[in-house]
């Protein structure tokens, strides 16, 4: 899959799963990776880059003695998913449209 | 391998990698290492399981962009350069930029020479109208003091007096500011380079 759109899928799997609820990230590294392949090297930035961007925030919590973060999701995380789906929409007819063409060329 | 080891070793190749929040990324690393013990696998399997550090700096470096990398590595040669007195990237960099930073110099170096020049001239045309007035009293009283050989007519030997007295006071009554004025001007001068100096730098 092409580096851009997989970063571009990621962010939206991310933000999905946050949209759930807050969760932390061994967690979400364990929910995404039931549908996408994803690592803690992938998460890493990922989080960092949308903690950036403002679409989503984060707490530190004591959790069995240790510090353990805890990730939600921002009203501006929640309309960059809205604008991913917005985004996918058109490339699915696009996708329609290929498929078509080279169904009857090859027809 | 245990966490505390796999950890070391990610901070060593993250300050290698010149990755800045490094506390930060040990923090996320041994957080998710510490989950993984706590759902049931053992440490040495929590540790294997993450990737090696090549990996997770090369992922760390994908999410950068490519002019960020850039300004790090140019940074990080810099340091080095500064603490070695060698930079290889800054020498290929010296070399390739040679078309531009050359007229860019030279015109800087122009600039700055010239500044220097006019500064100065400041300071000696200052001065020149103390010498300027100076002279003329010293000429004026010459003149007067020929007009008693004959060489110079009375009048003008008069006019020469009066000159010499009005220029020769004026001159005694600037002495003190024009001084003043030349030495300030002149003590601006390398506080002024020093400043343009430091702004280079």
């Amino acid at each position: 899959m092409d580096a851009q759109l997989r970063r571009g899928i990621l962010d939206a799997c991310v933000l999905a799963v946050l949209e759930r609820g807050e969760s932390y990230g061994y967690k979400l590294v364990s929910d995404i990776s039931t549908f996408i392949e994803i690592t803690e090297s992938t998460l890493y930035p990922i989080l960092k880059r949308l903690e950036a961007q403002n679409m989503l925030t984060v707490r530190k919590a004591e959790y069995n003695g240790r510090l353990r973060k805890y990730y939600s999701i921002t009203d501006s995380g929640r309309a960059r998913i809205d604008e991913l789906l917005g985004e996918w929409e058109e490339i699915v007819k696009v996708y329609k449209y290929i498929a078509e063409e080279r169904g009857d060329k090859n027809a | 391998m245990l966490k505390q080891e796999f950890l070391s070793q990610l901070r060593t190749g993250l300050e290698a990698a010149s990755i800045e929040d490094i506390d930060e990324c040990i923090d996320y690393y041994d957080e998710m290492i510490s989950d993984r013990i706590e759902s049931g696998i053992s440490e040495e399997n929590a540790v294997a399981q993450m990737e090696s550090v090549e990996s997770i700096i090369s992922n760390y470096k994908l999410e950068k962009p490519v002019t960020k990398l850039i300004m790090d590595k140019v940074q990080k040669s810099h340091e080095e350069a500064k603490g070695k007195g060698k930079g290889t990237l800054w020498i290929v960099l010296a070399i390739i930029g040679f078309p531009i930073w050359l007229p860019i110099l030279i015109v800087i170096f122009v600039l700055l020479f010239t500044l220097y020049i006019v500064l100065w001239s400041i300071v000696i045309a200052i001065f020149s109208v103390l010498v300027a007035l100076g002279a003329t009293a010293i000429c004026g009283l010459f003149t007067f003091i020929l007009m008693f050989t004959g060489f110079t007519p009375w009048s003008l030997g008069l006019f020469a007096l009066g000159a010499a007295l009005f220029t020769g006071g004026l001159a005694v009554l600037l002495w003190h500011p024009i001084w003043s004025l030349c030495k300030a001007v002149a003590g601006m001068i390398p506080s002024i380079f020093r400043k343009i100096k430091k702004g280079i730098a």
